[in-house]
């Protein structure tokens, strides 16, 4: 019983590494996050206006429709 | 053999905690350093160099694009000042004051931050057309059906989210206490 309560409690502080790493190692990991959405629709060093937010379509979540953007 | 099948199960157990962690505080949007006021929540440092990781984690997964802390800040409402989670059935009505800002829009999203579509293609309110009082004070209605005034078509979806972004403003930047804007209050009116 003594042993098997040794292995949740490592269980646990290993548990909390593995949480905070991925935690730590999501925004490089991640595949959709604003930069890489709009780093496929803009050439490097080039201004590109970004199409308005509509009900269909929308390039990232929570913008703001009353503003143009651009991105470069 | 006992130690091999004990260190299996750590390892599992430890691999599942941590997994389930993190994805109940990516989803549930577990953020450190937001400023309440009334129903409306912002996330002032999210747009700064010393964002938290976890929102730096929640924002990577939803793909946002936060706005920077010297542009503004973003206020979110999910439920109304009652606690009530916005429903696209019932009218909601927001009025009062907002706190300065040289320009605020304010816009209605669905739960994943799309705008919803309607027939007359208005997604939300700028500073610049609302109809005010006399007094400068506005109310705008939330609701599915048309109303007089101002009104933000909901498009009856079952929750939406409305954000007011608060533009070249002093809130949030100097200091986070809850006391220093009037915010619009929102009350829910009838459900249909």
């Amino acid at each position: 019983m003594i042993r098997l309560s040794f292995w949740i409690l490592g269980a646990l502080l290993l548990g909390g590494i593995v949480h905070l790493s991925t935690v730590l190692a999501m925004p490089q990991a991640a595949t959709q996050d604003a930069y890489s959405r709009l780093a496929r629709l803009a050439p490097v060093n080039r201004l590109v206006p970004l199409a308005a937010p509509s009900a269909q379509d929308t390039i990232m979540p929570f913008m703001d429709p009353a503003f143009a953007v651009a991105d470069c | 053999m006992r130690l091999f099948f004990g260190s299996c199960f750590a390892l599992f157990l430890a691999a599942v905690i941590g997994l389930s962690a993190t994805w109940l505080t990516v989803t549930r949007g577990v953020a450190f350093g937001s400023l309440k006021i009334g129903a409306w929540t912002a996330w002032p440092r999210s747009g700064s160099v010393d964002i938290d990781p976890y929102a730096r984690a929640i924002i990577a997964r939803s793909g946002e694009l936060p706005i920077g802390t010297g542009d503004g800040v973003a206020f979110f409402a999910r439920t109304d000042d009652a606690g009530n989670r916005f429903d696209g059935r019932c009218s909601f009505v927001l009025s009062g004051m907002t706190p300065s800002a040289r320009y605020w829009t304010l816009t209605l999203y669905d739960q994943n931050g799309r705008l919803v579509a309607n027939t007359i293609d208005r997604h939300g309110f700028t500073s610049a057309e609302l109809v005010r009082d006399v007094g400068g004070r506005f109310a705008i209605n939330v609701g599915p059906r048309a109303r007089a005034g101002n009104w933000l078509p909901s498009g009856g979806i079952e929750n939406f989210v409305l954000v007011l972004r608060l533009y070249d403003t002093p809130i949030g930047v100097a200091s986070l206490t809850s006391k220093e804007g009037p915010m619009p209050a929102i009350v829910r009116k009838a459900c249909s």
